[in-house]
Order: structure tokens, then sequence, then C-alpha cells
């Protein structure tokens, strides 16, 4: 892709960050993504109903609803490996860079903006383009839980990419194995681990206990968060899990959970940023 | 320029810069001298603010301000060794990018890339870039900044004929502008020609700080003049003393060390005695024989002192404090750390231009080499076995570190853990430790030279049961 030329009255910020952009529309992650993203949301829209022995693609709703785990399940995972990868660089590179004479943490937003958008624009024109399919077929209803999704996707990255830089801190390459080592236990422990692990302690544990064990998993997982966000969002409470379900019955209905959940989601992009900063700043490179 | 006070630097626990105090004045330029693992990089970091002092301070720019803070690097540039850039990038691109972080105008591009010889090459990518190249273009991003204090770490180390005449016409003119520069390098003839005053750090201390006519001067004194004369009398010799008080005689040579302006008094001397001169030689002082002199003296009179000295790069993972982040990356940290540590691998060497950390000395067989590899610090080269014995047994090895030691046969590297070491007097080694090692007992019985070699436990070696 053509690079634009970088305009020096842009701040650092915006200098490091369309720099970052360039640098991921350049690679073949994004684009392996945005294939990934597109082909799994036709899949899904497809295989609706295989099981009743029909044919034919489902419309933006139900392909929503099939999505939401797919998406919490890859985009936390690109958006690890895309952020520790870029947030790695050799050794050289980094000394280069953070001599320069610009605040390291404006670096680092400025690399993570970049990031963020290249990501959201992989998604976006993996599930747009799929979305443009089911547009054809199907008719528009239902788009907007279709665009929730995307909206949730965009939040999971932000999460994730946050917790990438948390992770690295002032790696250069030579850390970065370790970085993907800590990212990828990261990713298990969200997605899966944990949910399974707070269902056994609540399992021995009196109901009261183990309802306030199950509803404070629902914050204290950012995919948890952001799993029961979507699913409020689409009005998918049938859906919900007995960690939701506890949480939604203690926040007293949606408006008190979105808050809740919106509250969880803005932490887990705050606090791993200022860690990261914090991290990147101590670091010596 | 530059103010280093009391500065110190430890990374875990290794001492790599101790109680250095210097000052760089507007204009100077200086060569910072050393052998790996002397502290060179680690200082010149300091300056760029990539590395927060353990205690001291290193401060830039009048009035001086910490390098740590970013507006004071304004006056700086610094070019690491080993430069490299984003693959995808074309050369120009580079400097776009450089040049707007500055938020100066990208104008004057095309020029700095044609004095670095890279006018041609400036719409390929950089991943397309040799080695030579690649150096080449961090020298036109430290060039393009236009900063009154260039910091260069080996910056003639990778750099071919173009890069190298590039690098000489630049510190020229910037000694003309008054701008300073401060390089390290191995490359003693740079030094000489270019530099107003010399540093040299060993074992993270300044053991010298030289203007360039001092050290001219010292160098000059390493010459000597031999003269092969008649039968010197002891009134002619106690003449002579008195002009060069160590002068000595060995059989018919007259030795009169010293600088070269000694030398016709010396003479004039001799001839008033009527002693004639049937032969004369002389030899002038090299400064990399100065050099070896001043690092080998330091070294030994370093040798009680704490160990373990290493130039350590690598970031340092700061103390995580925050109580979220714990929750967040307790479990991963934990289960990650334990799979890292196995992933230590041996680091390939060229053994002949690698210095064993223990004796100094350049590499010279590959069969006797070991190397110490830890996962915070670069790796340590030895050339002998005995070599890494020795320096174990001052600075022991930590549970991050891992031993590579060559297979006398192979030369392949083979953890020191599992080796069979062997001493047999008949083996050379390159410090007469006569201590080699094999990947098993096996390889050993296959080698007819150490057969009968007394066998040697790995924890005598390694100084612990590994």
């Amino acid at each position: 892709m053509r690079h634009r030329s970088q305009d020096p009255r842009r701040g650092p910020l915006w200098v490091c960050a369309q720099q970052e952009w360039t640098l991921a529309l350049r690679s073949r992650q994004l684009t392996i993504f945005a294939a990934v993203f597109g082909t799994l949301a036709l899949a899904v829209a497809s295989s609706g109903y295989v099981l009743t022995g029909g044919t034919g693609l489902q419309d933006f709703s139900r392909t929503a609803a099939s999505l939401v785990e797919l998406v919490l399940l890859i985009v936390p995972l690109a958006a690890l490996i895309v952020g520790v990868s870029a947030l790695t660089p050799d050794s050289g590179a980094a000394q280069l860079l953070y001599s320069q004479p610009v605040a390291r943490r404006a670096i680092l937003w400025g690399k993570l903006t970049g990031l963020f958008l290249a990501l959201v624009t992989a998604q976006g024109i993996g599930f747009g383009a799929s979305g443009l399919v089911l547009f054809s077929r199907t008719g528009s209803a239902g788009v907007s839980s279709f665009l929730g999704v995307m909206v949730a996707g965009a939040g999971l990255t932000a999460i994730f990419l946050a917790l990438a830089a948390a992770i690295v801190g002032g790696s250069t390459s030579r850390g970065r194995a370790r970085a993907l080592a800590v990212s990828l236990v990261v990713w298990l422990v969200s997605v899966a681990l944990f949910d399974v692990a707070a269902l056994g302690v609540s399992a021995w544990l009196p109901s009261g206990a183990a309802a306030r064990v199950l509803m404070s998993a629902v914050v204290v997982n950012p995919v948890g968060a952001v799993r029961t966000g979507v699913m409020l969002a689409l009005d998918g409470k049938a859906a919900f899990g007995a960690a939701s379900l506890a949480f939604l019955r203690f926040t007293g209905g949606a408006t008190g959970a979105g808050a809740w959940l919106l509250g969880s989601i803005a932490c887990w992009i705050i606090v791993p940023l200022a860690l990261a900063a914090r991290r990147l700043g101590r670091a010596d490179v | 320029m530059i103010r280093f006070r009391e500065f110190s630097k430890t990374f875990a626990g290794r001492v790599a810069v101790t109680d250095l105090s210097l000052d760089i004045a507007q204009g100077e330029v200086l060569a910072v001298l050393g052998p790996n693992g002397s502290g060179k990089t680690t200082s010149i970091k300091a300056a760029a603010g990539l590395i927060t002092p353990t205690s001291g301070t290193v401060d830039i720019g009048d009035p001086p301000r910490p390098s740590c803070d970013p507006t004071a690097r304004r006056v700086c540039a610094f070019l690491p060794q080993r430069v490299s850039f984003p693959e995808q990038l074309t050369g120009r691109e580079v400097l776009e990018f450089y040049s707007a972080l500055r938020g100066r105008a990208a104008g004057h591009i095309d020029a700095t890339l044609r004095a670095v010889s890279l006018g041609a090459a400036a719409s390929r990518l950089t991943g397309t870039y040799s080695g030579g190249m690649t150096q080449r273009l961090g020298l036109a991003v430290v060039l393009m900044s236009d900063a009154p204090l260039m910091l260069l770490d080996e910056p003639t180390a990778a750099l071919d004929p173009d890069g190298l005449a590039a690098f000489h016409a630049m510190v020229a003119q910037r000694r003309v502008l008054g701008q300073t520069t401060v390089f390290s390098s191995h490359q003693l003839d740079d030094v000489e020609q270019l530099a107003d005053r010399v540093a040299v750090l060993v074992d993270g201390r300044l053991t010298a700080l030289l203007t360039a006519a001092e050290l001219s001067d010292r160098v000059a004194c390493q010459g000597q003049m031999r003269l092969r004369t008649t039968a010197i009398t002891s009134a002619a010799l106690a003449d002579v003393r008195e002009i060069a008080p160590q002068v000595s005689v060995s059989q018919d040579e007259l030795i009169v060390p010293g600088a070269a302006s000694r030398r016709p008094a010396v003479l004039n001397v001799l001839a008033r005695h009527r002693v004639e001169v049937l032969a004369l030689t002389v030899a002038e002082g090299r400064l990399d024989q100065w050099y070896r002199d001043l690092v080998g003296a330091s070294a030994t009179a370093d040798e009680s002192k704490i160990g373990a000295e290493s130039e350590v790069t690598q970031s340092v993972m700061p103390s995580v404090t925050s109580i979220a982040s714990r929750i967040a990356l307790l479990v991963a940290l934990s289960a990650a750390a334990a799979c890292v540590d196995r992933q230590l691998q041996p680091v390939t060497f060229d053994a002949a231009s690698e210095s064993c950390r223990e004796c100094r000395m350049t590499g010279s067989d590959g069969r006797t080499a070991a190397q110490l590899v830890t996962s915070d610090a670069e790796p340590l080269f030895f050339d002998d076995i005995g070599c890494l014995r020795a320096y174990l047994a001052r600075v022991p090895m930590t549970a991050a570190s891992v031993v590579f030691v060559a297979d006398f046969s192979s030369r392949r590297w083979i953890p020191a853990a599992d080796a069979v070491f062997v001493e047999q007097p008949s083996i050379a080694t390159p410090m007469n430790s006569h201590l080699v090692a094999f990947s098993s007992d096996a390889a050993r019985e296959a080698s007819a030279a150490a057969r009968t070699g007394r066998i040697v436990a790995v924890k005598d070696v390694l100084g612990r049961t590994p």
C-alpha cells in the first residue's frame, strides 16, 4: 500500500499511529485475519440450517448470535498476537525510537492507536464483506445485531491490545517469546479457564456466596463482560449462563448491568494501559 | 554538553558501570574505548535517555537536564550499535517518520540519503538492504536530526567503505560547526584520527581519560630504540641514564625506551663518550599496544573485585506493584517463566573475533570454547574451558544461566550439564587448562587423544551441580 508522507505538524502520537497503521496493513497478519473473519461469518451464516436439513443463509440476527462465541474466541487472540509482535521491536529499532525527544508514553499510545485502527479495519473488511453477501440474500433485518457484534469485536480488540502492551512492558524482540507465552496463558484463562474455575468454585459454596462469585466473574473477566454485554444488546438472555444470570439479578436489570459492564470494560482498557505506560517508562531499553 | 556524576548502573545484581564522573564539552569529539562488557554501551545509552541510572546522574544539554527527560533529548541524537528498521518501509519512509517525530519538515531527506550514498536505494524496502546500508540509513537518521549532541555506539563496526567515509566527513564537519560527538569504538584508527579526547572504560570504571596530545605522548613513550654499539663504558651508561632512566643493556644491545624526542640526546652522549653505534633499530609505540597494556593492567588489578560486569542491554522488567496487574498476570507469568528458562540456546560466536571474558584473548580454537548464556544479559564467551572454570569460581552461576561448551570432536555446542569433561595434558588448549568436553562418554572413547585423560566432574567445572 502507498505510504502517506508524514506531516510534522501532527503530534508524535499521530505520527506513530500512522506508522503502525502502515506497517500493520503491509503485514500479512492483517490480511489473514480479515480473510478469517469474513470466512467465519459466511460459514456461520450458511451453516445455520444444516441441523434442520435446510440450506441457505441465516439473516443478520441469527448470524450475529452464532458469531458471538467465535468473536469472543478469535478477536482476543488476534489482538494479543498482533499487539505483542508489534510492540516488541528489535533492540536496535527500539533504541533508535525511544532515544527520540518524545515521551515513551506518546509512542506507546500512538502504536496502540495504529494497531487498534488496523485490527478494527481488518474485522470491518472481513465482517463487512460477509455482511454484504448476507444483505444481498436476506435483506437488512437484524443488521443492528450484526453491527453490535462488530462493536464487541472492537471493544475486545481495545482490551486485549491494552493487555498485550501491559505484558510487553519495555521488552524488545528478545523478550517476544516470553511475552507471547504469557499472552497465550492470558487468552486461555480469559476465554475458557476463568469461567470454568468460577463455576467450579461456586459449586462448593452456599448459594449466596456462589451467586456473588458468579456475579463477580462476569465483571472481573473481560471476555465475560463483553459476552454478557453483547447478549444483553442482542436481547439474548435465554442464552445467558449462570454467571450472567446472577449478575443480571444483582444489578436489577439491563440498564444497571450495562453500566457495570461498561465500567468493567473501561477498567480493562485503562488499567492495563496505565500499567504498560508505567513499565515502559521505567524499562531500560 | 554531557555531565556524568557518579553514574552507576546495575542490571539484576550485575554491575555494568561504577561511579563514572565525566564532563564532555560542547564541540568536543570524545571516543570511548574499552573491551566488550566494559560499560561503553551502558554509558552512552544512559546519555541517550535509554537507561535510568541506578545511582548518580546523567545530564545533557545547556542548561543540563536529566537525559531521561524527553524534552532534554531535543539536543541529542543516538545511533545504536546494531540499528534496524521495519522491513516493510523504504529508506525514505524511515527518514520521513523520524523527521516527523522530531517535528521537522521532510525537505532535506533526499540530500541526507545522498550524503550516506543511499540516494539510489531511497525507494527500496529496508528489508532488502545489506548490513552496511542499514547502518548507513541509521547514520542518515542521526545526521538528519542535526542535533548538537551526537551519541554513536560503535558506529563504524558494520560500516562499509562508503559509510566509513561518510562517518569521517560527518565528524569533521561537526567539529567545524562546534557540535559534540561521542562515539565508542574498537577501531583504534578511527579513535586516533577523530577524537579530541579518549575515555577508556574497563570493567565499568573509567580507567583513563586523555586528550589527543596526551594520548600521543603516552603512545610515543611506548617506543623503543635499540642500539648495537662498541663496548660501552659505565660513565657513558650513567650519562645515558640521566636522559633515559629506563635504559637497559642486553648482551651487546643498548635498549632505550621512551619517546622519540629523547633519542638524539642519547646518540649525542654516546658520541661524546666515543661509543660507536654499529646498528640502530627503532620501534615506535602503537595505540593498540598502549590500549592492550592498559586494559590488561586494569583487568589484573580488578581480579579480586566482583566479577559479573556485563553490558546488559536487555530491558529489565520493573517490579510489578499494581495489584490489578497482579490479578491479571500472576498466573500467566509464573506459568511462562519455567518454559522460557528452558528456551535458552547457545549463541553463534565467531571465535576469531570474540574476546574471552576471562583471559581477554581472541578465540583461537573453536573446539575448546564455552559460553555462558543468561536470559537477561549478553552471552559471555570463553576460549578455554579453564577460563570458564576460573570465571565461575569468582562469579557463581545463577539459576537463570546455562553454560554451553563445544564438543571437542564435532565443535557443536552442548549443554555443559550433559558434557563429559576430560583433562588430558597432551591436549593443548589456548590457556593450557588441557580441559576439553565431549557430548558423551562414547564420543570421549572415540577420541584417541582424550581416551586416557582424567575425567573431571561437571560440578568441578561449573562450581555447582547443575
